[in-house]
């Protein structure tokens, strides 16, 4: 399969000029095409100023929002899947609360 | 592993003085296929992000819209085929497809999840019976009523769109007939057109008649005039003839005798008589 680009900004920027001003990660790569070995490299080249990190969370969004909410007659996926992503975040968050109900003595 | 990520995370040795062949094979090591190209203009992205924002009224933020954009490129039709059993997206399955095949991403679950139960990550509680049959509520509503509550939802936000769009229709359709009822009419004046040539064609005939006539009766007044004139003359000369005529005639018969009569006449019998004998 050949390397696609990782990015995912603003659909108005498909096929339209991109200022020269605009941040954009240099390595646009997908994190599962980065080798193993390029992992810690990869993260410091990161941007994790605040700004930074609040362009990466837009991007995410669009991302998601591209591939199931920005299409014609799209369906509940996205929804359903924040749904189950929210309660397996919940379980987590009560996890710390429910050992004392684990039946078996050993792990 | 370790030592390699150590040795390959860290500074560069190669710079622009080492040899060419070391240098080729760092960027054929380190180089990436698909990146966006960055605009090495750094300068313009210092003054991008100012530190201090004088004149924030006038402030554009890089990539915000500008005029001459245009409108987004149309979205694509969605495919329900692209999140398997409506809540796990298909690159999932790719992903794991060369190592494992059709059945890996669901042999990965059906471990993990065997994993989590035994070890007690996720704890068997009432609350996990609750959540099943909350799951299967919420997909047999689904399957059951989704289409028809999706279609009612649709309806009611297309219908506002369709009477706007009748309206529009209705108006179009009488400034259609409006069209249509002047071309009618504009057809109609072709016929007026030839209507009108005849009355200018009679209202000149009218008017070279009317001249002609006034035309004779100037010449017909001006004839009587001057024919006045000549009876006029021709009455005073009759006049003076016969008044001469008879007063010559009264001097005459004044002169005539019954003497002079009878010589007269023995006159005119002998010369009668000289005639005859001749």
């Amino acid at each position: 399969m050949a390397e696609r680009s990782g990015l995912a900004v603003h659909p108005k920027y498909y096929g339209a000029k991109i200022d020269p001003g605009m941040k954009l990660p240099g390595d646009t790569r997908l994190l599962r095409d980065v080798k193993l070995y390029e992992v810690p490299k990869w993260l410091m080249q990161r941007n994790w100023t605040p700004l930074g990190m609040y362009f990466s969370l837009k991007r995410i969004k669009w991302a998601v929002h591209s591939k199931w909410v920005r299409k014609r007659n799209h369906g509940g996926n996205f929804y359903a899947m924040l749904g189950i992503s929210l309660g397996i975040f919940n379980y987590l968050c009560e996890y710390h609360r429910l050992k004392a109900e684990r039946k078996r003595k050993y792990h | 592993m370790f030592s390699r990520l150590l040795a390959n995370s860290g500074r560069r040795l190669i710079s622009k003085n080492s040899p060419l062949c070391l240098r080729v094979i760092n960027a054929q090591r380190y180089s990436n296929a698909a990146v966006v190209t960055q605009a090495t203009n750094k300068v313009a992205v210092a003054n991008a992000y100012p530190a201090q924002l004088k004149d924030w009224e006038n402030f554009k933020m890089p990539g915000a819209p500008y005029d001459g954009m245009g409108p987004l490129p149309p979205l694509e039709e969605f495919d329900p085929k692209m999140a398997r059993h409506y809540v796990i997206p298909e690159d999932w399955f790719q992903f794991l497809y060369p190592r494992t095949g059709t059945t890996g991403l669901y042999t990965f679950f059906a471990t993990v999840g065997t994993m989590l139960v035994s070890k007690e990550f996720y704890i068997i509680t009432p609350d996990s019976w609750y959540t099943l049959t909350l799951i299967a509520v919420c997909v047999t509503i689904a399957k059951l009523a989704g289409p028809s509550i999706r279609n009612f939802f649709e309806e009611a936000r297309t219908d506002l769109f369709k009477a706007l769009e009748n309206v529009k229709a209705e108006d179009v359709a009488g400034l259609q007939e409006l069209v249509d009822n002047i071309k009618l009419e504009q057809w109609r004046a072709g016929a007026q057109k030839l209507i009108n040539d005849a009355k200018q064609v009679n209202l000149a005939m009218m008017l070279e008649t009317e001249y002609l006539n006034r035309q004779a009766t100037v010449v017909e007044t001006i004839k009587r005039q001057l024919d006045y004139q000549v009876a006029v003359q021709k009455v005073d000369t009759e006049l003076a003839h016969g008044h001469m005529v008879n007063w010559i005639e009264k001097k005459v018969m004044k002169t005539i005798t019954p003497e002079s009569q009878k010589a007269t006449l023995a006159s005119c019998i002998a010369q009668l008589n000289t005639m005859a004998s001749k």
